[in-house]
């Protein structure tokens, strides 16, 4: 009996599988039609290719960026160079190679923002999810405390967080993820409630399926669309967050920690202060275009996400 | 609202007694030694159990008595309350004066947008939109500075800025008189201002207009910041709202009546879309607030922000505590009245 | 003309001929109505019946231009209010440029503006719709009365005012009323102050004789004698009908005067409203009428002109602060009549209501009341009554006949309920696919139906008196608009079908007198005017 089962599950999963894979490429042809989706995809590629590849290409220690004390016979430390030849993207306060900083930046940015988002998400998910399905007063609890989370601004209790539970790496990303899941709690939550009153869910349940079963298999997979696109803007306002957060000095390392946000920081904290950017714009222009670059693309592809997979939007 | 209070004065309580030495020495300030420290944990009842600690806390938040800010070189610290007056104002000027400019930008525009879908003017929009909230706020506010800092090639000298704080203070809060250097009437020691802590009110109700002028310029920029960046996510809440709105029946009653287009929109479809505006507004505000506290930081603001900033540099953990509170509360206190707004706006929800 | 249109001397109020709609979506070209034609008599209810997705709404949208633009375009066909092709310039809004794989639509804004403000005079005014959900049919931040009197304002504002003229002409008998039934309702101290009450039981408390009082001059003829001839006299014999009782009656007397005063008080300002409005009248009616192409641009100048005057926002708000002016308390006084006439219980109350107190079936009597407020002369209701329950379906039905016969107003009547057709309407035709099948009496189509599909329609109907025989339906589904089937729409699903039908349309052949049909399966002459 059992076995019988199991072989019709099987299938049934292939089955569903190849459904999925099916809609996932009417999916992507529909995206190709946004020709603003398709030079976000094409951008975010290539940022996180040359997040994952990128530190075969520079040297040196990739947390951390490369400082030269000396170049050409001066002290370069609080002189920043303009981009160069040698430094094609020039050096900043403290001697640092921007371009090296910036390439090893992008895994750091990238790898930090994809744990926080997906952990965040999935968390998010589950605590909706259950929420939603059961109602009563597990939902009002995780609602208050999603509320609660909501209402303080993130970088406000980041900034706490880090001053003063410590500036370590896991505070940070604790940090985060406690900020972040309260977003996607509300969106799964939401669908779930209109969901659950569909009709297959009640035949499930009169079949005699369990709460677990139905959640996982017909509510989550059916609330899921919305989330996709808000993991692939997310991705991009996790960045935005954690430059600022790196930019005020509250990162997770030192001074020379390769990370987008802290090179301008660089420029600003490490000198004599906001003005002097005027003579070492490079210092501040390129890295920020970096960052505006990288989350604008994510915008479009998630953008035209969602074009694509709201079916009211189908032109 | 009162289980949301109630969570944050929690999570608050669990980060200051987090790390107890801190907050010993915190409170100990300069005095160091076991006597000081004795007197301290009597204070905070720290060697009670987690109970009473809680308890207490609880009710020292409620009394206003918020402890002292840290002490430092050239500051022997002050009641957190006192601070706090300090440092709302500017705060509260530079989030009002960014609100404002982001409803100018996104009601127009996200009105107009939802109507003309799909034209030149929605895709311009949308992309404009999109622009400005990719952006990072702290490197917008630099460039801001790059582009209106003193010595700039590209604007005027007369739009220039200095960038940092309020006011010109040499300029415009030392006056020369009788020989004598003293501060203008509405100055206060450390570039502040009385009676209301509003520089731009302040300077306007003394008549000094010089100085009202130069407040106001400086309040310009750092509220463009905010404002312009704020007004990229909120443009696009309105439009979708606005595009539900005209999705409704009832859109398609008026115009069978015969309602000419341009009252369809703004007698109908306005008024629909106010009651979602508001509450989107009020989701926005934790995310103005946040670019607030950079954006004061980029401009030598003196207000929450930098203090939070400062706080935490210096690890003045009573600080930390008072800013986070207050920014929650001031988040909590807008969507009270967004809640109120929206029953004001739609009759259907009145009865409760 | 027809034998029978000849002998039952019926005017033609609306003449759709072959309207031809289209959908340009994304996946193609949607083809909603591929050939639509019928003609609409003065004073009787047209049933539209058909399936889901056969094009009534569609050609509902179309004759008042209400279609969603994009996607929508009418690509065909004439409308002719009267002698005016109101398509005439929809043309013109967009060119289809034909494309292998997609077509495009380029559309020119300035001419849609044109014809958008073209239609507004005519929506509301000549052709009224009511739609299916009553309950989203009503602004919900807005009073009934204040979405009532809209209606009012846009286009009757002429015809208030002139009421409060003549009632401020006539105030000396309007006094006379009132003093009668405030004397009336002395000497019935008692019973009047059993609070407010349904009206009519108020009367059943008066004393004989004041019931005998009252009774004079709730009374056509005693009004008639004494008012002459103006819109004071219609106004009031018009509350009478309503049969509502003292307490009504009463009311209306009180806003007239109330009107009439407040229209003392500027006699010049409203004089020259009223004569504006006149000439805004006749402006309509030539616009409709007239047949060259720059008069009638010049007409539209003019009318647009004073359209821009009337300003919704603060008339709104004027209502809502009960201003005396004589304009809002007689379109309140209207709106007060109006939702009497609906049997809207205290409907004075009513008024000041949101749209969520109210219930569905209320709320699409309000919803009634809005569309007949200007006397139009084509209604088209568009499943009115799919949403209520059955006992309020009943209730609608019978005030929309009752209203129709008062006012002859022609009602197309879209539906897919075949009993609702039986019971309300003098002629039926069926819809299949963007193409009317079958047309006619409606005696004639529910005995004698011709069309296949008609027939298959009718006897897929459950029948109480034959229990045994086994629910029949039409096998096959409604075809994909995108890929219609060539030749007869219906040739897929049809049990007769031959090779004619996959090749050819079929036309309209008169099998009878009074009815159409278009099937291959029959022969005869063809019409193109039924």
């Amino acid at each position: 009996m059992s076995v019988n089962n199991s072989n019709r599950e099987e299938s049934e999963f292939f089955r569903s599988l190849l459904s999925r894979f099916e809609s996932f490429k009417r999916t992507f042809y529909f995206l190709t039609r946004s020709p603003l989706a398709v030079i976000g995809l094409a951008i975010t590629i290539f940022y996180i290719l040359l997040g994952i590849f990128g530190d075969f290409f520079v040297k040196g220690n990739p947390w951390t960026m490369v400082q030269i004390l000396e170049y050409k016979g001066q002290y370069i430390y609080n002189t920043p160079l303009p981009p160069s030849s040698t430094f094609p993207f020039g050096t900043t306060y403290g001697g640092y190679d921007i371009f090296n900083g910036i390439i090893k930046g992008a895994r750091i940015d990238e790898g930090v923002a994809a744990i926080i988002v997906l952990t965040g998400a999935l968390t998010g998910v589950i605590l909706g999810s259950i929420a939603g399905y059961f109602g009563g007063i597990i939902d009002d609890i995780v609602m208050r405390v999603t509320d609660i989370f909501l209402s303080i601004p993130g970088l406000v209790l980041l900034i706490a967080f880090m001053a003063i539970l410590g500036r370590t790496l896991e505070i940070l990303v604790f940090g985060f993820i406690v900020i972040w899941w309260p977003g996607y709690t509300r969106i799964i939550r939401g669908q779930v409630l209109s969901l659950r009153e569909l009709k297959y869910v009640e035949a499930s349940k009169a079949a005699g399926a369990s709460a677990f079963r139905i959640i996982t298999k017909h509510l989550i997979p059916n609330a899921i669309y919305p989330v996709f696109v808000q993991v692939s803007l997310d991705f991009g306002n996790v960045i935005l967050s954690l430059a600022t957060l790196d930019y005020l000095g509250f990162g997770f390392a030192g001074q020379n920690l390769a990370e987008w946000g802290n090179i301008i920081g660089l420029a600003t904290h490490g000198a004599s202060g906001v003005l002097s950017i005027e003579n070492y714009p490079w210092t501040v222009t390129i890295p920020g275009l970096i960052i505006l670059i990288f989350v604008l693309s994510l915008n479009f592809l998630g953008d035209g996400l969602r074009d694509v997979l709201d079916p009211k939007m189908r032109r | 609202m009162i289980p949301v209070l109630l969570g944050v004065v929690a999570i608050t309580f669990a980060l200051s007694h987090v790390n107890i030495n801190l907050l010993i020495s915190e409170y100990e300030g300069r005095i160091h030694t076991p006597q000081a420290r004795q007197a301290v944990i009597n204070a905070l009842h720290l060697n009670g159990n987690f109970l009473e600690q809680y308890l207490y806390y609880v009710v020292a938040v409620f009394t206003g008595n918020w402890g002292y800010t840290a002490p430092s070189d050239i500051d022997p610290g002050s009641p957190v309350v006192l601070e706090f007056m300090r440092r709302f104002p500017p705060t509260a000027e530079l989030a009002i004066v960014a609100t404002l400019i982001m409803v100018a930008l996104s009601l127009p525009l996200g009105i107009l947008s939802a109507v003309k879908k799909d034209r030149l003017v929605d895709q311009a929009t949308r992309l404009i939109a999109m622009f400005f909230y990719s952006i990072p706020v702290f490197w917008f506010g630099l460039i801001i500075i790059l582009i209106i800092g003193p010595g700039s090639k590209i604007v005027p000298p007369w739009l220039q800025d200095s960038g940092t704080g309020q006011l010109n203070f040499q300029q415009y809060a030392i006056i020369y008189k009788n020989g004598v250097y003293t501060l203008a009437p509405w100055a206060v020691q450390g570039g502040l201002s009385r009676p209301t802590g509003f520089l731009v009110i302040d300077t306007a109700l003394y008549g000094d207009w010089p100085a009202f002028l130069d407040a106001l310029k400086h309040l310009m920029y750092p509220s463009i910041v905010v404002g312009v960046t704020s007004f990229g996510v909120f443009v696009r809440y309105l439009r979708s709202s606005m595009l539900e709105t005209l999705g409704q029946d009832f859109i398609r009653t008026a115009k069978s009546k015969g309602v000419p287009e341009r009252y369809v929109i703004k007698k109908h479809a306005r008024r629909n879309s106010l009651g979602p505006t508001t509450t989107i507004m009020g989701l926005t505000i934790a995310g103005l607030l946040a670019g607030v506290v950079v954006t004061e930081n980029i401009f030598g603001w003196p207000g929450m922000g930098t203090w939070l900033y400062d706080a935490a540099v210096s690890d003045d953990l009573v600080s930390i505590i008072a800013t986070t509170f207050v920014f929650t509360i001031v988040i909590v206190i807008a969507n009270l009245i967004v809640d109120i707004l929206y029953a004001y706006l739609d009759p259907r929800v009145r009865l409760e | 003309m027809t034998e029978n249109q000849v002998l039952n001397n019926r005017e033609p109020i609306l003449r759709v001929r072959n309207l031809k709609t289209q959908f340009f979506i994304y996946d193609g070209i949607v083809k909603a109505l591929e050939n639509v034609s019928f003609t609409l008599y003065k004073g009787e209810i047209l049933g539209l019946v058909g399936e889901t997705g056969c094009g009534k709404s569609v050609t509902a949208y179309s004759i008042t231009k209400l279609l969603a633009d994009p996607p929508g375009r009418i690509v065909g066909g004439e409308i002719y209010l009267g002698n005016l092709n109101i398509l005439k310039n929809v043309f013109k809004e967009a060119k289809i440029i034909p494309r292998s794989k997609k077509p495009k639509v380029k559309r020119y804004t300035s001419v849609i503006k044109k014809n958008e403000l073209f239609f507004n005079q005519i929506r509301g005014k000549y052709i009224s719709m009511i739609f299916q959900e009553p309950m989203a049919a009503l602004n919900p931040v807005y009073t009934i009365e204040d979405q009532i009197t809209e209606t009012l304002f846009l286009h009757r504002r002429g015809y208030l005012l002139e009421v409060a003229r003549d009632a401020s002409n006539n105030k000396s008998f309007l006094l006379k009323l009132k003093g009668i039934i405030d004397s009336i309702r002395e000497t019935n101290e008692g019973a009047s102050s059993k609070g407010k009450r349904d009206i009519s039981s108020i009367e059943e408390d008066l004393s004989s004789s004041s019931r005998e009082e009252f009774k004079k001059i709730y009374n056509v003829e005693y009004i008639d004698s004494n008012l002459s001839e103006g819109k004071l006299k219609e106004e009031l014999i018009k509350s009478i009908n309503t049969k509502k009782g003292i307490e009504s009656f009463s009311k209306h007397i009180e806003l007239l005067i109330e009107a009439a005063n407040a229209y003392e008080k500027n006699k010049t300002k409203y004089d020259r409203l009223i004569e504006e409005d006149r000439r805004v009248e006749q402006l309509r009616r030539d616009l409709l009428t007239e047949k060259d192409e720059k008069k009638i641009e010049d007409i539209q100048k003019e009318l647009n002109k004073y359209t821009k005057k009337i300003n919704l926002i603060k008339l709104s708000k004027e209502l809502k602060r009960n201003k005396k002016s004589p304009l809002i308390i007689e379109a309140r006084r209207e709106a007060f009549y109006l939702l009497e006439s609906v049997n809207i219980p205290d409907a004075y109350g009513v008024l000041k209501r949101y749209p969520h107190e109210l219930s569905g079936g209320m709320l699409q009597r309000v919803v009634i009341s809005i569309a007949l407020a200007n006397d139009p002369e084509i209604l088209i209701a568009d499943e009115p009554t799919t949403a209520l329950d059955v006992t309020v379906q009943a209730q609608i039905l019978e005030i929309m006949r009752n209203l129709q016969k008062q006012r002859s107003t022609s009602i197309i009547l879209i539906t897919h309920d075949l009993g609702v057709i039986a019971e309300m309407c003098d002629r039926v035709a069926v819809m299949y696919a963007g193409n009317i099948v079958e047309m006619g009496d409606i005696n004639e189509i529910f005995h004698n139906p011709k069309h296949p599909y008609t027939i298959g329609l009718l006897s897929s109907i459950p029948r109480i008196d034959n229990p045994d025989k086994k629910l029949k339906s039409i096998g096959g589904s409604v075809p994909n608009l995108l890929n219609p089937p060539n030749g007869c729409r219906f040739h897929p699903r049809c049990p007769f079908a031959f090779d004619r039908c996959k090749v050819e349309v079929p036309v309209h052949i008169e099998v009878e007198p009074n009815h159409v049909v278009a099937c291959h399966l029959f022969s005869g002459k063809e019409v193109t005017d039924y």
